[in-house]
């Protein structure tokens, strides 16, 4: 589904990614885990298309098709999802409005009939209710005001309604106490399946007791130095990133 | 001295204009005083007016327009007046159904019945060369609204004061509304027009008694080759509340000025403004808040969004004089630049004489945010929906003021409108 190949890309004309290889295949879930400053985020904002984030070698082919060529938007309608790690608020934009309007632009890519004001609602009913999400949330303008925890399990609301292929979650743990890890988890698990793949981007082992992986790979200073399985991120709780990157001793 | 613009038209015309000769003569006389205000009138830099001033405009003539020209900007269940170029449309107007306790009537009548109304009237300018235009319009004035709501009386239903210029030309409108002690209505205006170059010059006065309540929204959508010169006048006596919402849209050249004196304690004026310009459009919104009392409470929020080569100006007055003790006087102004070549000022001015008053002010200028694009991109929306969400929600908190849903409904359709025909990219 994503194939990743001896990708580099820069920031402000600086190489943070220095040649970055990863195979991700429909039904598999993917850790990628890492020090601070190794990459993560970047990789993170690259596959999603931020602007300011330059591809200088390499390539990502997603479902066959060259993912670079694609605008931000474009990845989205075609099932890329990023989840933030800091969401940003919206003021004045409703959260219905905005979750409309971005699941019909979803729908409509991939030819299915809008959705009018009913049945989106009955479908937003149903999603949060599995998220144990107060929907109240929603008729807010996005993000606005909003704790830590209710920013991110409004991501994963807004993941399950735009139902993506891709999910890309960026430090989606960051800033959860214990309960609110639980169901933004169990909403990630949810949306798990055979055609489905999952990157989790994450500097803790601790979401991964949760949402458990196929893979874990380790990035450092822009590259994947080792790939396991999950037990590599236990021995990374247990030994911290010591043996992958020296300067973290 | 000089012949100023207008002197040949007023000389012509007096013997035509609806009564009230001797105040017109007057006015005249104030307005040749000093001409148009221009670049060296500080509260005027901005207003280029040379298109109206240097040849000076005919009446336009009679025109009129038929009920599906106007079916789109009807709000349901108002008393409505229809203007068609300055002038009233009886057939088109509903005021005869104007409950107990409201008369609505077409200035011209007032006037040409011989009524007094320059207690009113000479309230709305005085010397200054930044009030020449007012008093243009109190000595060409032709047509417009009285508005008079007893003490007491609630109207429930919006009067509706419906504008359209068909021809070129000039329009001198005058709107006169007067609420008794603790009576309560809400105005509405509107302003449209076709592609030729007319000038819309109107003056609206607004006399609110001991605890009286105005809900006022104005919608100005005239068009792109219009001039619009807009002055409101607003007097608050004790307890009364002021509730203004103003959205502009149209004219090569508009402008809105409101000048509020609050006269007895504890009066409330809220001024609220939203300005979205295109092209090479000038808006301009001016305020001067003068607190003339103490604990009276004013805030006003104007905001702008900027396409193209537009420029839209604020100048934010508050006076606070000496006895005006317990002043909450709050004033924001806030601008988006969709494009690099369009220009925001703001300029606040802040005049406080008294001591105890709380009085605060903030001004921004930006572009739309990126972290906010991306965020709605990676949700799947193209960058033009995201655009016009973001800018939507920007102006809501000014839409939001409106009381009435379905005057905020009709002034959010005029900015879907806009943002609709907006490339936004």
């Amino acid at each position: 589904m994503l194939e990743i190949k001896n990708l580099h890309a820069a920031v402000d004309g600086k190489e943070i990614l220095k040649g970055l290889d990863l195979t991700v295949k429909a039904g598999e879930v993917h850790a990628i885990m890492g020090p601070n400053g190794s990459g993560k985020s970047t990789l993170a904002y690259v596959l999603a298309g931020r602007a300011g984030y330059e591809v200088t070698e390499g390539s990502v082919t997603y479902g066959g098709k060259d993912l670079l060529e694609m605008s931000a938007d474009e990845r989205a309608r075609d099932g890329v999802f990023l989840g933030f790690q800091y969401p940003v608020e919206l003021p004045g934009v409703n959260g219905m409005t905005f979750l409309r309007t971005a699941a019909n632009a979803v729908r409509r890519h991939r030819g299915l009939p809008e959705l009018d004001g009913i049945d989106f609602l009955k479908l937003l009913r149903q999603k949060a209710s599995l998220l144990e999400m107060d929907d109240s949330l929603l008729k807010r303008a996005v993000n606005v005001g909003f704790s830590g925890g209710e920013k991110k399990r409004n991501e994963i609301a807004q993941m399950a309604v735009l139902d993506p292929t891709l999910m890309v979650l960026d430090e989606t743990d960051s800033g959860l106490d214990i309960d609110a890890l639980k169901v933004v988890s169990k909403g990630i698990n949810a949306l798990r399946g055979p055609d489905k793949a999952t990157v989790l981007v994450t500097h803790y082992q601790r979401l991964l007791s949760y949402v458990e992986p196929d893979f874990v790979h380790i990035l450092a200073r822009g590259k994947i130095v080792a790939s396991g399985g999950k037990e590599l991120a236990l021995e990374l709780e247990r030994d911290g990133y010591v043996n992958y990157v020296p300067e973290a001793a | 001295m000089t012949v100023v613009p207008y002197a040949e038209q007023f000389e012509r015309l007096k013997p035509a204009l609806p009564g009230a000769a001797g105040l017109r003569e007057q006015a005249f006389a104030r307005y040749a005083a000093h001409g148009f205000p221009g670049m060296k009138h500080e509260a005027w830099r901005h207003t280029r007016l040379t298109p109206i001033s240097g040849a000076a405009l005919e009446p336009a003539a009679a025109s009129n327009v038929s009920p599906a020209d106007i079916a789109a900007h009807l709000i349901p269940d108002a008393l409505t007046l229809v203007f068609v170029n300055g002038r009233l449309d009886r057939a088109l107007s509903n005021i005869e159904q104007a409950p107990g306790g409201v008369t609505i009537e077409s200035l011209s009548d007032v006037l040409a019945r011989g009524d007094d109304l320059s207690p009113w009237l000479t309230q709305a300018a005085d010397d200054s060369p930044d009030d020449a235009l007012v008093s243009l319009n109190t000595a060409l004035m032709n047509d417009g609204a009285v508005i008079r709501v007893a003490d007491g009386v609630h109207v429930e239903a919006p009067i509706h004061l419906l504008f359209f210029a068909k021809r070129e030309g000039m329009s001198q409108v005058r709107n006169v509304i007067v609420a008794g002690k603790g009576a309560s209505v809400t105005v509405a205006e509107g302003y449209f027009g076709g592609k030729d170059a007319y000038w819309t010059n109107v003056v609206n006065q607004f006399f609110l008694a001991e605890g009286a309540s105005i809900e006022h929204a104005r919608q100005q959508n005239e068009g792109l080759a219009a001039y619009h010169i807009g002055s409101n006048r607003v007097r608050l006596a004790a307890d009364a509340r002021f509730n203004s919402v103003a959205v502009m849209l149209g004219g090569a050249v508009a402008r809105n000025e409101t000048r509020v004196l609050i006269a007895g304690e504890r009066a409330q004026c809220h001024l609220a403004g939203v300005s979205l310009g295109r092209g090479k459009q000038l808006q301009d919104s001016v305020t001067v808040l003068d607190h003339a009392v103490p604990n009276g409470v004013s805030d006003q929020v104007f905001k702008a969004v900027l396409d193209d080569q537009s420029h839209a100006v604020y100048q934010g007055k508050v006076i606070v004089r000496q006895d005006a003790q317990k002043t909450d006087a709050r004033q924001a102004n806030h601008n988006i630049l969709l494009a690099r070549s369009a220009e925001a000022s703001s300029k606040p001015e802040l005049e406080i004489f008294a001591d105890d008053v709380k009085c605060a002010h903030g001004a921004t200028v930006g572009e739309l945010d990126k972290n906010m694009l991306f965020y709605m991109q990676a949700r799947g929306l193209d960058p033009k929906t995201a655009r016009a969400l973001l800018v939507e929600g920007f102006v809501l908190e000014v839409l939001e003021r409106i009381a009435s849903p379905e005057i905020r409904d009709m002034f959010r359709t005029d900015i879907g409108g806009w943002l609709h025909g907006r490339a936004l990219s």
